[in-house]
């Protein structure tokens, strides 16, 4: 992307933030749309329920849109989206105990034997991830799934890299076990 | 058997989160069978989450979650949950306020059994028709009638005092001179 293509993004993206703050729904509109994979994709990713992240994520968006004033010009907003999309989805799954994946991916698959097995290994992920401790979720979520770095993932986190390093590689370790068995007992 | 020590470092080292230590549990790989089989699986593991959630999430899933959002936004200031939220929140807080300004107030004091007579009474002119008796903090309270027409016979004055502690009740048993 040249520079002159670049700055000229950057501006939009400020002139969007300006307009958000001062109340127009339209440019708050484009905010989200910018981030909107963001929040909706790490909401899915923790509920496991795609009318959950969907709520998880409005309550995410009205936040921002409160806090639009708060966050400072030049801060890029995703780790703050990050960090409020996981206290909310924290937050969601103590209200409501879990539910069963409900999106149906797989339609578009055309061979039913694969479709089946496909259901079968997303069904088996859900509940590998389903049963992590949240913080635990939470860090493998966002450094696997998401690809952030273990510092961004801190950050998000409220929590020391160290301590993200241990929740990783324990959530690694346990999801890898669940699959083992899972499939073992299965196959 | 895999080896417990390290199962951390190849966990890590299977994500691609370990630099300096990388090198070293290579080593252990090439010469651990158990802790290979362990490293190859926990990869298969990670490919197949990203793989299952690498697919895209329906564009109405976003469309639905805006609409609500801009919805909820739109929406005029008196139709809006927390401002009823907000309305409840300080009824509540003035209806505690007003309840503890009322517990604190003194109690009514001097509650003067029937038929009892204070020894104030000898000061005050017969023809009084009403009692007072000293209470702590000045409070005070008429007697009834019963109470000064009785001042001629002796008898036993029983006094009985509540004060704003209701743990806190005073007796005053007083015997008045007078006619047997």
């Amino acid at each position: 992307m040249s520079t002159l293509a670049f700055t000229a993004m950057a501006t939009d993206r400020d002139l969007a933030w300006e307009s958000a703050k001062r109340g127009d729904l339209a440019a708050f509109e484009a905010v989200m749309r910018r981030h909107e994979r963001l929040v909706l994709a790490t909401a899915l990713r923790l509920t496991g329920n795609l009318a959950d992240a969907q709520d998880a994520s409005q309550e995410v968006f009205l936040r921002l849109y409160r806090n639009l004033s708060r966050l400072k010009e030049s801060e890029e907003p995703a780790p703050w989206l990050y960090r409020v999309t996981v206290n909310v989805c924290h937050d969601l799954r103590r209200k409501r105990p879990a539910e069963g994946e409900k999106i149906d991916r797989a339609a578009d698959e055309a061979d039913p034997q694969q479709r089946a097995m496909e259901e079968e290994r997303r069904r088996a992920l859900e509940l590998s991830l389903r049963m992590l401790p949240e913080k635990e979720r939470a860090a493998l979520v966002l450094r696997d799934l998401e690809g952030l770095a273990t510092d961004e993932v801190a950050r998000a986190l409220g929590s020391s890299e160290a301590t993200v390093r241990s929740q990783i590689s324990k959530a690694r370790v346990k999801v890898r076990d669940f699959l083992e068995r899972y499939f073992r007992r299965r196959g | 058997m895999r080896c417990a020590e390290w199962e951390e470092r190849i966990a890590l080292w299977a994500g691609g989160d370990l630099a300096e230590e990388a090198a070293e549990v290579e080593r252990h790989l090439r010469v651990c069978p158990a802790c290979g089989v362990f490293a190859e699986e926990l990869r298969e593991s990670l490919e197949m989450m990203r793989g299952a959630h690498a697919a895209e999430i329906p564009a109405a899933a976003y469309t639905v979650v805006r609409a609500c959002v801009l919805e909820r936004l739109a929406r005029p200031w008196w139709k809006r949950a927390w401002v009823y939220a907000a309305a409840v929140i300080i009824l509540i807080i003035a209806a505690g306020i007003g309840l503890t300004r009322r517990s604190t107030r003194p109690a009514p004091m001097a509650a003067v059994h029937a038929n009892v007579r204070s020894p104030v009474s000898a000061e005050v002119p017969p023809d009084y028709r009403s009692l007072t008796v000293a209470a702590p903090k000045s409070v005070q309270r008429r007697v009834p009638k019963q109470a000064y027409r009785s001042h001629r016979k002796k008898e036993t004055v029983l006094v009985k005092i509540e004060t704003g502690n209701p743990d806190v009740v005073i007796y005053w048993i007083v015997e008045t001179k007078g006619e047997e």
